[in-house]
């Protein structure tokens, strides 16, 4: 390849320098749009104490505390943490919300009032009401490791809403 | 051609000279006929045209164990029972259970797992039952769908929930082992299982109506 | 050129083909998995499970419960975590690989075999193979992992030595609970 034929070529060269990355990026990104807009991928953080508007329904305050528990293992403690859920026009569904620390490893808990053994009490909610129009709180308990020392985010999606999930911070 | 001539100076043109000397002497016409006749040496060589013999399907008594790469089975009782819960089926009204008694030793590698659409229950086909078994579970603790460990021998019931008048005590009941064939995915699927089955025994066996059970 | 030169290059690039065929990873080591190869007792941690195999036993019967069978059953004690995500995180990969076949952990008794994991809060439990009568074993590798698909994760890998333990009449599976240690 000598020098006069890089001088020929300099645009068509150019071209390809652009475009194949270009088109490595269009292509992983139409294909990874389909699972993106189905999974909580874009995060709408609040800051605790504060609450958001989130598929026609207002979410938070969200408060927690560590608390203890008859059952539990040593060296572990009970996130409790409550969520003031108010609808707006329609209920609104969702799953029980995950506890995610906001540092570190960013480790995942999921809610655990079944596994620790106490009475079932049907009062108390751990993931939304579907059918409820009025306002309610979600009471939500995670078992964490001692070194589990937050903050964390409660993570609460609504399927209507996927992309979009709230991450409410709390700070027990 | 070029004779006497030392390599470094012969000029381009005819640096493959040699070559094209040699090519001209190939007859081309016959190039079709050379490789007809050596398509059908080969042919020859490997068994001629005809259509290659089937294996012949052996014809097993119950309690004789038919054994392949994958699993040995050998089949035990065929009994038509009113209701077999601990088995796995249900029944609606009108209808009852036949369920196959089998002893099977998985004989490959790995674990073979005994689920009602499995390559295990496909090594095993009963004439006048075209659907895979409604349940597959062990005899001695009535484990749903069990997993077959290589070695381990385990009797296994197949129930089918079937009309209650379509098959009768004593009726003989024709079923046929099929040997699989172990494929290896490849490309875009990964790992190894058992596939196309293909007759290779068949067994007779007298149904035994038991009634209600015990 | 030169015609020993020629000679001399051929002969070394060969040489170089035949190396570079060596050298080539086979077709599927880009789907490898990753093993973390830790001993009896130690604990081993991967990127979402973290494993300590405490015992090992064998046993002419197992039992769990009201459950028991006999065979050649080979029990394994052993705690076990989730690291990163508990979010439908579970055991369920539990090999034991004994001269050449592979045994998977038996579905029949209750067993930490498809338990769920949490994260930094170890559950202790056993798992129990059943291998052939007449096997008796010398060397396996227990492999424990979250899915049956084991590509591209952690593997946990434990070399045992089974000549080495004892045979007992019964043996009892412990419990699926939290680990008190």
């Amino acid at each position: 390849m000598t020098h006069g034929w890089w001088r020929r070529n300099a645009a068509a060269l150019a071209a390809v320098v652009v475009l194949v990355p270009v088109t490595v990026g269009v292509i992983a990104a139409n294909e990874w749009s389909d699972w993106d807009l189905g999974h909580p991928t874009k995060a709408t953080t609040v800051d605790a104490g504060d609450s958001t508007i989130y598929g026609g329904a207002t979410i938070g305050p969200a408060s927690a505390e560590f608390t203890d528990d008859a059952g539990i293992p040593p060296g572990t403690r009970v996130v409790h943490a409550t969520v003031l859920i108010t609808p707006a026009d329609e209920p609104i569904s969702c799953l029980s919300p995950l506890l995610r620390e906001t540092g570190g490893a960013q480790r995942q808990w999921d809610e655990a009032s079944f596994e620790l053994d106490r009475d079932y009490d049907p009062s108390l909610k751990t993931s939304c009401d579907s059918e409820l129009p009025i306002r309610y709180s979600l009471t939500l308990d995670y078992l964490v490791p001692a070194d589990a020392t937050g903050p964390f985010a409660l993570e609460l999606s609504t399927g209507d809403a996927l992309p979009q999930f709230v991450r409410l911070v709390v700070e027990p | 051609m070029t004779t006497g001539r030392d390599s470094s100076t012969r000029p381009a043109r005819t640096r493959f000279g040699w070559l094209r000397a040699a090519s001209d002497r190939v007859p081309t016409r016959w190039f079709a006929g050379i490789a007809t006749a050596l398509f059908l040496a080969a042919t020859a060589a490997f068994g001629g045209l005809a259509t290659a013999a089937t294996p012949d399907i052996t014809a097993l008594e119950p309690g004789d164990e038919h054994r392949n790469d994958q699993v040995a089975m050998t089949i035990d009782r065929a009994v038509l029972i009113d209701e077999f819960e601990d088995a796995g089926v249900y029944v609606e009204e009108g209808e009852r259970v036949l369920a196959l008694l089998v002893s099977v030793e998985n004989t490959w590698d790995e674990p073979l797992s005994a689920t009602p659409d499995s390559s295990v229950t496909q090594s095993l086909t009963v004439d006048g039952l075209g659907d895979p078994p409604d349940s597959v579970a062990r005899y001695d603790d009535a484990t749903i769908n069990p997993v077959l460990q290589p070695g381990v021998p385990a009797q296994i019931v197949l129930a089918w929930a079937v009309e209650a008048d379509a098959f009768d005590d004593a009726q003989e009941l024709k079923l046929t082992f099929n040997d699989m064939t172990l494929h290896t995915g490849s490309f875009v699927a990964n790992g190894q299982w058992w596939t196309d089955p293909v007759a290779a025994a068949t067994v007779s066996i007298a149904v035994e109506d038991i009634g209600a059970g015990g | 050129m030169r015609r020993w030169a020629t000679w001399a290059i051929g002969g070394a690039l060969i040489v170089a083909a035949w190396g570079v065929a060596l050298i080539t990873p086979p077709e599927d080591a880009f789907e490898r998995p990753f093993p973390v190869t830790v001993g009896v007792g130690e604990r081993g941690e991967g990127r979402n499970i973290a494993i300590t195999v405490h015992e090992v036993r064998r046993a002419e019967a197992a039992s769990a419960g009201e459950w028991t069978a006999e065979g050649n059953w080979v029990i394994i004690d052993l705690d076990a975590e989730a690291v990163i995500s508990e979010f439908g995180t579970l055991l369920s990969l539990a090999t034991l690989e004994v001269d050449g076949r592979t045994y998977a952990a038996s579905e029949r008794p209750d067993s930490l075999r498809r338990g769920s994991l949490s994260v930094g809060i170890p559950r202790s439990g056993s798992l129990a193979f059943e291998l052939p009568d007449d096997v008796d074993p010398a060397d396996a590798v227990l492999t424990l992992g979250l899915d049956s698909d084991p590509r591209l994760d952690s593997l946990i890998v434990v070399p045992i030595d089974l000549s080495e333990i004892d045979v007992e009449s019964d043996a009892e599976l412990q419990p699926s609970e939290w680990s008190t240690r």
